[in-house]
């Protein structure tokens, strides 16, 4: 295992799981001297009936957790002034603890009201700007709705300023939640095409993880743990929507690869799936399954071994075994695109493997050919390509985008290279 | 217990890496004002920052710093090395003296550097990814090859950066660096 | 009641691991709003030089160090904390940083409780969750030999156990010049320890995805990196290395339940005044054996943390328990020099020995018997009367 000359790793959460996770709360709460939480949703997760199964599960017998009030219109876009309000509400009825069910948008709301009701105050702006949180935060817990994000392992929170259209981001490790509970009756309902791209961008947290320049000791192992569980129960979560093992299995392997990403950062996939995301409003997790396979293309020649240590946990030993060290990386890759033909199937097509097959609920077609500069050129401004092993200017996203288009494998000899092997 | 026998420690001052660091900036600092005005793919990611744009980049806690603003002809202007006690839109900095150190030295490239976690940068992180792109070109420029290679990703090949784009616009850099 | 499937797992630490990771230290405290850390060492960090190293990379920093206090010897008294109390609030002191190994991390988390709790006498907070609330910021520099418990979320002053989540470390930080093996014969006890608790965190009964992650990197690198420092003392590299295992076996270890050779090794230990890590490594292989002649599961996946991806998928299923336990056992042949093969040398009376098991089996949570504990340490290779 690869010990690098300098890295910093932190999971500073406390996870719980299993298929009765969210009994589990009241007492954990508890500990932490709370007695009365608020809780922080959206329409969909009400809507999915996800917030009546919380309920019951956190106010069952034993519990002494009583529930000062719901929101539950959190918008996609979280924005400062829907956090300026919850914050009140929370003030109000005097809770002293947020849980927060749901996705992305949902838990950094929640986020920005737990900074505003432990530091004080009444407006989130105040707050504005680097290192602003240095002390500990009201209880948080976070409940994902979906096994894909791995959100709840995260110390950023990313909040809009809709009149000044800027998206402020707050960074602290007191923004880690306290506990994450990972319940598969929270993912049991997600339609099958949801589960198969969240459970790819899942996936691609967990390779980017492995083979990017922050990769450290325990981003390693939690990076594997999370391809090996996806890799054996995707399909099953897929097809079988209801075996609550393969969804509790998702939930975990989610939150592993949350673990491992967010402490070695992500690189070519997750910069272009951003700046695809944000110029064609595809769904991130689209994004990221299309993209994977040529993130690890582009990055071959420099971090070629890590990629074909991949194979063990994606096919297993017998396969890995069998395939002569030379050819693991190509079979790495082959394997993924595989499993993307898979996932296309079982879904009808809904999961798509080329950037043009991807479709609106009406059936257009959401990243037109021309947008391809356009998405070359905002990716020059994404974060995650410094972390990627390769360089990457603006005519290599061009390569790349172009090949994700059509759906074809990158011609290999056509990737500009650097000099040597990646170093850690 | 005699508690004078543990005394209060005050941290000391490390004077040769700082005055190195100091002077790296300056150079630098003056290198990208100089470029500015010499490389055309320098003066177009300047170009596309926003107006009153400015950005400091330094050492915690209390430097050296180097500041570069924008001017009013959109060009990049170095403004020095102390910071003033307002924000700035972009604050890239390095955690502590040893890290910027490495930083100076070469022996870790930017994006290394970044993925040890040695910086911290406030602001918009498309803005520090133009910078860290100024940086790399006027490295090539102020630096050999054998030390440049050190410090980024890839080296250019010739088809993309041609050789009398390359040496011309060094000497030009050179001596707009070194004169007043 | 929580079904079968349920697990829990919880590790507050941050590490900063590698090349100039003190340097890093002053970031991390100002993002607790800290700037006056009390620093505890042991006597031994200032006798080797570390002293120097520590305090020089606070340099341009705006920490000031309210004391640098390295008179720990042995173990952690209570009158010594209430001594380090005084010095941290006459000093004005906000966080506690405590270098060493050992006493020093115990002695540094009671003074936490002290200070944080405001409770006088803190002995009264021994057991298991009685903190409340989170204490003060306490960093630590581990140096190389760590005693097991020093990154975990125990503590032990004054032979009493004291355990909870706010008593680990916040920030754990590995750098190279204070993980320096000095003394090999520490080292490589410390690197048993970890791997006993490593190896007993990730068994089948309580595995979990989390706490595999922590476990399993450990035993991985303990495997590659012991054999390293055996040859080459001088080696950095692998000196971090064991350093950084000992610290994840101590988060797993922290969330497991005590294995059977933890609670052998600690009870012999206790008993005959050897040190844990010597008779956790002369127990380990054994404690295998004994699981597998019983047919009691043996993770495989301990193969692919030992040899890596290749041994392990190239050797057939049925086999990998055998397999572990032979890779172990070279590991305790290459280490023969500082951990003896057997117990049979240690001259320990039989009787040292059954009160031994009688304790393990006392503090065991998992179904081991007095009789299986005796047969571990008969074929730990001292025959029971």
């Amino acid at each position: 295992m690869i010990l690098p000359r300098y890295s910093e790793f932190c999971g500073r959460v406390k996870t719980l799981s299993g298929a009765s996770a969210l009994e589990a709360i009241p007492g954990e709460l508890k500990k932490l001297n709370a007695s009365k939480a608020l809780i922080i949703t959206d329409r969909g997760v009400v809507a999915a009936g996800l917030i009546k199964i919380v309920k019951a599960a956190i106010t069952g017998k034993g519990s002494r957790l009583t529930i000062g009030a719901v929101f539950d219109d959190t918008p996609p876009d979280s924005d400062y002034k829907v956090v300026n309000a919850v914050a009140k509400v929370y003030k109000e009825k005097k809770c002293d603890a947020i849980i927060a069910v749901g996705g992305g948008s949902v838990l950094d709301t929640a986020k920005g009201v737990n900074i505003l009701v432990s530091l004080g105050g009444d407006n989130l702006l105040d707050y504005e700007g680097a290192g602003a949180v240095k002390q500990r935060l009201k209880p948080l817990v976070a409940v994902p709705t979906t096994a894909g994000t791995g959100s709840e392992m995260t110390l950023v929170a990313v909040i809009a300023d809709h009149d000044r259209h800027v998206k402020m981001t707050f960074v602290s490790y007191f923004l880690l939640p306290d506990i994450a509970v990972l319940d598969p009756r929270m993912t049991k309902t997600l339609p099958a095409a949801i589960t198969a791209f969240t459970g790819m961008d899942a996936m691609t947290h967990a390779v980017e993880a492995y083979f990017c320049l922050g990769k450290n000791p325990l981003s390693d192992t939690t990076a594997f743990k999370a391809i090996q569980l996806i890799s054996n129960n995707i399909m099953n979560a897929v097809k079988n929507p209801g075996d609550m093992e393969s969804r509790l299995a998702m939930a975990n392997a989610a939150a592993l690869a949350g673990i491992a990403f967010s402490n070695s950062m992500v690189g070519l996939v997750h910069n272009l799936g951003h700046a695809t995301g944000a110029v064609c409003h595809v769904p991130h997790g689209v994004c990221m399954s299309i993209y994977l396979p040529y993130g690890l293309e582009y990055n071959l020649h420099k971090v070629g071994d890590l990629i074909g240590e991949i194979l063990y946990p994606l096919a297993g030993a017998e396969v890995f075994a069998k395939t002569p060290k030379k050819q693991r990386p190509l079979a790495t890759i082959e394997y993924i695109r595989g499993m993307n033909e898979k996932l296309k199937k079982a879904t009808g097509g809904r999961h798509a493997t080329a950037l043009k097959d991807i479709v609106d609920r009406e059936g257009k077609q959401m990243v037109p050919r021309d947008a391809i500069p356009v998405i070359a050129k905002n990716a020059m401004g994404d974060g995650a390509k410094i972390y990627n092993p390769e360089e990457q200017s603006y005519e290599d996203n061009i390569m790349v985008i172009e090949a994700a288009w059509e759906g074809v494998p990158l011609d290999l000899k056509k990737i500009k290279k650097g000099p040597k092997k990646q170093k850690f | 217990m005699n508690i004078n026998k543990y005394p209060e420690i005050k941290p000391g001052k490390k004077y040769i890496k700082r005055i190195y660091i100091a002077v790296m900036l300056w150079i630098v600092g003056r290198a990208i004002q100089a470029a500015c005005r010499v490389d055309r793919e320098i003066k177009k990611e300047f170009a596309e920052l926003p107006e009153h744009f400015s950005f400091s980049l330094g050492v915690l806690p209390t430097g050296p710093f180097m500041i570069i603003s924008k001017d009013g002809e959109g060009r990049a202007k170095y403004d020095g090395w102390k910071k003033g006690r307002n924000s700035l839109p972009l604050e890239m900095n390095i955690k502590n003296i040893e890290a910027a150190f490495k930083v100076f030295s070469f022996q870790e490239s930017t994006s290394v550097a970044f993925a040890r976690e040695r910086f911290i940068v406030n602001g918009d992180l498309g803005y520090a990814l133009a910078i860290v792109r100024v940086l790399n070109i006027v490295e090539l420029y102020l630096l050999p090859k054998i030390i440049t290679k050190l410090a980024v990703k890839r080296y250019h090949k010739w088809s993309e950066f041609s050789p009398v784009r390359k040496y011309v616009n060094r000497v030009l850099i050179y001596i707009r660096t070194f004169t007043f | 009641m929580q079904k079968k499937d349920f697990y829990s797992f919880f590790n507050q630490s941050k590490y900063l691991a590698g090349a100039r990771a003190l340097e890093h230290i002053p970031v991390d405290l100002k993002s607790y709003d800290a700037a006056r850390p009390l620093v505890l060492a042991t006597k031994d960090v200032t006798l080797q030089g570390l002293k120097k190293t520590f305090i020089r990379a606070f340099y341009d920093s705006d920490i000031t160090l309210g004391g640098f206090y390295d008179d720990i010897i042995d173990t952690a008294g209570i009158d010594q904390i209430r001594d380090l109390a005084t010095l941290f609030h006459d000093r004005g002191c906000d966080s506690i940083i405590a270098v060493g190994r050992g006493a020093v991390m115990n002695a540094a988390k009671g003074l936490n409780m002290a200070v944080s709790t405001g409770v006088s006498d803190i002995l009264s907070l021994a057991g298991e969750n009685t903190l409340k609330h989170p204490l003060k910021p306490f960093f630590t520099v581990p140096t190389a030999g760590s005693c097991g418990y020093d990154m975990a979320n125990i503590a032990v002053i004054e032979q009493r156990m004291f355990k909870s989540d706010y008593l680990f470390p916040e920030v754990v930080c590995l750098d190279p010049r204070m993980t320096a093996v000095t003394d090999i014969q520490k080292t490589v006890e410390s690197a048993f320890v970890a791997l006993a608790h490593a190896m007993e965190a990730s068994e089948t009964r309580h595995q979990n995805p989390l706490n595999d992650a922590y476990s399993l990197a450990a035993i991985q690198f303990i495997h590659e990196n012991l054999p390293v420092t055996l040859k080459r003392p001088g080696s950095k590299h692998a000196a971090l290395a064991l350093a950084y295992a000992s610290a994840m076996a101590a988060a797993a270890f922290s969330n497991a339940p005590s294995g059977v050779v933890h609670n052998l090794g600690s009870a012999l230990s206790q008993l005959t005044g050897l040190k844990p890590g010597l008779c956790m490594g002369i127990i380990l292989p054994n404690a295998l054996r004994y699981k597998i002649e019983k047919k009691i599961p043996v993770r495989d996946e301990l193969v692919l943390a030992q040899a890596g991806i290749d041994v392990y998928s190239q050797t057939p299923d049925k086999v990998r328990a055998a397999k572990a336990v032979e890779i172990l056992g070279g590991l305790t042949a290459l280490a023969g020099k500082y951990i003896p093969a057997s117990l049979a040398g240690l001259k320990i009376p039989g009787y040292i020995l059954e009160d031994a098991a009688r304790r393990a089996e006392s503090e065991d949570s998992q179904g081991f018997t007095y009789n299986d504990y005796k047969s571990i340490l008969t074929m730990s290779g001292m025959g029971l009367a």
